[in-house]
């Protein structure tokens, strides 16, 4: 997705504003001027003057209304879904990991993306259980990293 | 001399030189992945050094600092992710040169100035160290918030693009740098109940985000299997350097300078200096356009600065017993456990032990150099692989370096939230490295600038009323008027 400057400015406003109304939650230290709130308020009055500067810009530029516009790539077929699943996966480490353990969800990421952008499952399915084992020794024997362990595969601790 | 001979023979130690080979090579190791730092190379070698006498625990440390630095540079010129925050200043630069084929020039002068920046400020450690931790002691709040500014100004002017971008970027970096508890009055501030922000944003995992997994995403984009670069056409490791040296001199002498005396104030580290060195740079370049499409002289300043400032941390560590950082706080708890107490007494009682200290930071620059040309050969075998078996493994390593800071999958989820923040900023052109810069300078800039403003009652006029601070202020205005003074003279030819 790609902001034009009308856009940047007008969400660099927007922060400003929730920045600023959020500082008026934090203290001051006792018998002082400054405190918790000092440099958000400053963040925000930033982001103020950076927010309208870039409006400003885009009005002298007449660029035209706020708009966010797909980006080119977007197009391409299954470009969404391909960087969709990338994310989804890493987010399925965060939750199964702890219960899995490290290994399985490991190869399991790494065969799924792999096979997404379209390398043979031959080839896939070696790697990913090969890679898996040099980070899982390098990571959890040499730099003694807790990585999740599972019941199963404890031999390799 | 008798001192120096027992130096020498102190660390020329079968034992010691076995430490040392081993260390570089950990060091190495753990400095080229993404996420994996210097200092947790340091710390990792903290529990082996308690069965070792005080030479080799040392020499161990320092060898795997000087490499972990340098080995920073080698994902980040490959795969233009840093492995170190150290190596983001210049890693745009690398990263061009590898994509058009010269990535072993790229590391080469990496390799090399790292090494000259090493050897300089160790030459300086030996014979400044009283005059400069002297000067670094004269530092006060004041000076810190000009150098911060000054550090968080040149990230946005050395940036590609436009400066509104640059801005918006540090902005985003400084925000984050709001969240936790770590603050003025101690008071928690957009933590939304979460006990793991209460510790705020934690910068390795967000910078894995911000460069290693938006380039992963990126490489989903387009699923073809070429390798992500092209590969190098036999520029040599070594052929271009001495080419570079006489084209550069001045500025690895000024980088190394610079990285050595930003490394010698307690707190200020190599990344800082870096990010100093590649903007001074880039100021006094005959070919300031050329910089981030692949130019190699801000990469000679600013690699030659980064090591130095390896070297500079040490100054006030030896001579006073404060830390110039993370690294020389956690030797200094190694010499304690030694029994050697770090300050002037150490210069009196020991003395050899410290000529030791200085030789091994001259041998570790010194093996550098052959054992970097083994680390980057065997690294250059990665632009060979197809992208689409490449990425996927990638991305593991940075789950991983990501989960190790803290043992925690909360790592894993600051790197996803950053890896889509800076995957929108790549799209929408806005600069990746002054968010980082503003990650890790926030707390000091906010802690500096409100004792500051306490200490001064409010006046302004304080930051100007002491001499080094006056002329970082001075430097710092002269840093944000220049181009915008050059742009309206530029603007006035033209019309």
């Amino acid at each position: 997705m790609k902001l034009n400057d009308a856009a940047l400015g007008l969400l660099l406003i927007l922060a400003a504003a929730a920045i600023r109304w959020s500082a008026t939650g934090f203290s001051r230290l006792p018998n002082q001027a400054y405190g918790s709130e000092t440099m958000p308020i400053a963040l925000s009055a930033l982001a103020l003057g950076l927010g309208v500067y870039m409006v400003g810009q885009a009005v002298l530029a007449r660029e035209g209304l706020p708009r966010a516009r797909p980006a080119e790539w977007a197009r391409a077929p299954g470009a969404v879904a391909r960087v969709a699943l990338a994310l989804a996966l890493v987010a399925g480490y965060i939750a199964l990991a702890g219960r899995l353990g490290f290994v399985p969800v490991a190869v399991a990421i790494l065969l799924l993306l792999m096979l997404a952008t379209r390398v043979r499952w031959w080839v896939a399915v070696p790697v990913a259980a090969v890679a898996t084992l040099v980070i899982q020794q390098a990571f959890g024997r040499l730099l003694l990293v807790p990585l999740p362990r599972s019941d199963a595969l404890g031999f390799l601790w | 001399m008798s001192v120096i001979a027992e130096a020498l023979g102190l660390v020329f130690q079968p034992f010691v030189l076995v430490v040392i080979l081993g260390s570089a090579a950990f060091g190495m190791f753990v400095g080229a992945i993404p996420g994996l730092t210097a200092t947790m190379a340091t710390a990792l070698l903290v529990p082996i050094t308690f069965f070792m006498d005080p030479v080799p625990a040392i020499a161990a440390i320092v060898t795997a600092t000087a490499m972990a630095i340098f080995a920073g540079d080698i994902p980040g010129a490959l795969l233009r992710m840093p492995g170190t925050p150290a190596s983001a200043a210049y890693v745009e630069d690398a990263y061009a040169m590898t994509r058009s084929g010269r990535s072993e020039e790229a590391l080469g002068a990496a390799l090399i100035f790292s090494a000259i920046g090493g050897i300089f400020g160790t030459i300086v450690l030996m014979t400044l160290s009283p005059i400069l931790a002297e000067i670094a002691l004269k530092f006060s709040s004041f000076e810190y918030f000009w150098l911060v500014v000054l550090g968080l100004s040149c990230a946005i002017f050395v940036s590609p693009g436009s400066v509104a971008r640059g801005l918006i970027a540090l902005l985003i970096g400084l925000f984050a740098a709001t969240v936790g508890i770590d603050n003025p009055a101690g008071q928690p501030r957009y933590t939304f109940g979460s006990v793991e922000l209460l510790a705020g944003v934690q910068f390795i995992p967000a910078m894995i985000g911000l460069f290693a997994v938006s380039e992963v995403l990126r490489s989903f984009v387009d699923a073809t299997r070429r390798p992500a670069i092209v590969p190098d056409r036999g520029h040599g490791i070594f052929r271009r350097q001495w080419a570079n040296l006489r084209a550069y001199p001045v500025q690895a002498l000024r980088g190394s300078a610079l990285g050595t005396a930003i490394g010698a104030l307690p707190g200020a580290g190599a990344d800082i200096a870096a990010w100093i060195s590649y903007a001074v740079s880039k100021r006094f370049s005959r070919e300031p356009q050329k910089f981030g499409t692949g130019h190699v002289e801000g990469l000679v300043e600013a690699g030659a600065s980064n090591n130095g400032a390896v070297s500079g941390a040490w100054i006030p560590a030896l001579v006073f017993g404060i830390p110039g950082d993370s690294i020389t706080a956690i030797v200094i708890g190694v010499l304690y456990i030694k029994g050697i107490n770090p300050g002037p007494t150490v210069f009196i009682n020991d003395p050899q032990l410290i000529y030791a200290v200085f030789v091994v930071f001259l041998l570790a620059n010194v093996i550098m150099l052959p054992l970097g040309w083994v680390a980057i050969k065997t690294a250059g075998t990665i632009l060979a692989i197809p992208r689409n078996v490449l990425m996927p493994i990638i991305l593991m390593f940075c789950i991983v370096g990501a989960f190790a800071i803290n043992n925690s999958v909360f790592g894993v989820g600051v790197m996803l939230v950053f890896g889509v923040l800076g995957f929108l900023m790549d799209e929408n052109d806005i600069p990746i490295a002054p968010a980082i810069l503003g990650l890790v300078l926030g707390p000091m800039l906010e802690q500096n600038f409100i004792t500051s403003m306490i200490k001064a009652d409010g006046s302004f006029l304080a930051f100007f009323e002491r001499p080094i601070a006056a002329g970082l202020g001075l430097f710092t205005f002269a840093v944000w008027c220049i181009p915008a003074a050059a742009w309206a003279i530029r603007r006035r030819r033209h019309a």
